[in-house]
């Protein structure tokens, strides 16, 4: 997947370039049954806005649960907020103001210094899980 | 502040070009224009292929470009020099300049890119890019002429 990248100056770096726009695919493994597990950062002096797809899957033995969507990361000068765009099977993804209630479900939240965290529901020891995100940034 | 588009290398990428001078020509070196984040491991063959005949084949590791640029820092962008053993000669025709991988994994922290032609472009393309992001890949090629046309 193409991005654009600025480096802040010369050849090399030791510290990674920014990434300046343009659209960035993630893939995060959902561990089981966590609290606070961190997906990724977004500095608000760079950006203040993400859009975001996404595609989660959580499957245990027997079923496999799949959400597609969208939302946007949107910062309002103090803070960071996930905004809800169209999800289908809403069980699945919800916002901070509800709390799991079944285990397939995951909820996402992020701080007001733009940490993406998330909260997993326990699906037992067959479980894997993965999300998918494809992030459009827009560089300051 | 350089800004760049860049394209992980996944599998394999390739850019094709035409050589269009009569005269053949000697290469001293192909200089892709690579992007390093986070000095992955594994190995990076850049070949020069035409048609299905691999002219010349070098490979490269991240810690071949640290040395090339004289630095322990794990990110970089250059165009990085490959300087073929063998002296290479091309005659006009189209041409494709390859970079393959092996024994390397990518991720968003830790990869390897070929940066697309973008705000100093070099090389003349075929077609009319639909912006930025179309730009072909950018590479040079150190060239000694046989002849003066």
């Amino acid at each position: 997947l193409t991005r654009i990248i600025s480096f802040s100056d010369g050849f090399t770096s030791s510290t990674a370039p920014i990434l300046a726009g343009g659209s960035l695919f993630e893939e995060y493994t959902i561990l089981n049954a966590t609290l606070g597990g961190t997906l990724f950062t977004i500095d608000s002096s760079l950006y203040k806005t993400a859009f975001v797809d996404y595609e989660l899957i959580r499957e245990d033995s027997g079923n496999t649960y799949i959400q597609q969507g969208s939302f946007i990361l949107a910062y309002d000068s103090t803070t960071w907020a996930i905004v809800p765009g169209n999800f289908t099977g809403v069980d699945m993804l919800r916002d901070t103001t509800e709390s799991i209630t079944n285990p397939y479900e995951i909820i996402l939240d992020i701080s007001s210094l733009g940490v993406l965290t998330y909260d997993s529901g326990n699906m037992g020891v067959s479980y894997v899980g993965t999300l998918k995100l494809n992030i459009t940034r827009v560089a300051v | 502040v350089t800004t760049l588009v860049v394209n992980p290398i996944g599998t394999s990428l390739e850019q094709e070009f035409t050589y269009n001078l009569n005269d053949r020509c000697h290469i001293g070196a192909f200089y892709p224009y690579i992007v390093m984040i986070g000095s992955p491991s594994g190995t990076f063959t850049c070949e020069l292929i035409k048609g299905v005949t691999t002219i010349f084949s070098k490979t490269f590791t991240s810690t071949s470009i640290k040395l090339s640029l004289g630095t322990s820092n794990n990110y970089a962008h250059a165009f990085y020099p490959i300087i073929p053993d063998e002296p290479i000669q091309i005659e006009k025709g189209t041409y494709k300049l390859k970079i393959s991988t092996s024994g390397y994994a990518e991720t968003n922290s830790s990869y390897i890119a070929w940066a697309q032609q973008f705000e100093d472009i070099q090389n003349e393309m075929s077609y009319t890019p639909g912006g930025i992001l179309e730009n072909s890949l950018a590479f040079r090629l150190k060239i000694y002429k046989e002849g003066i046309n």
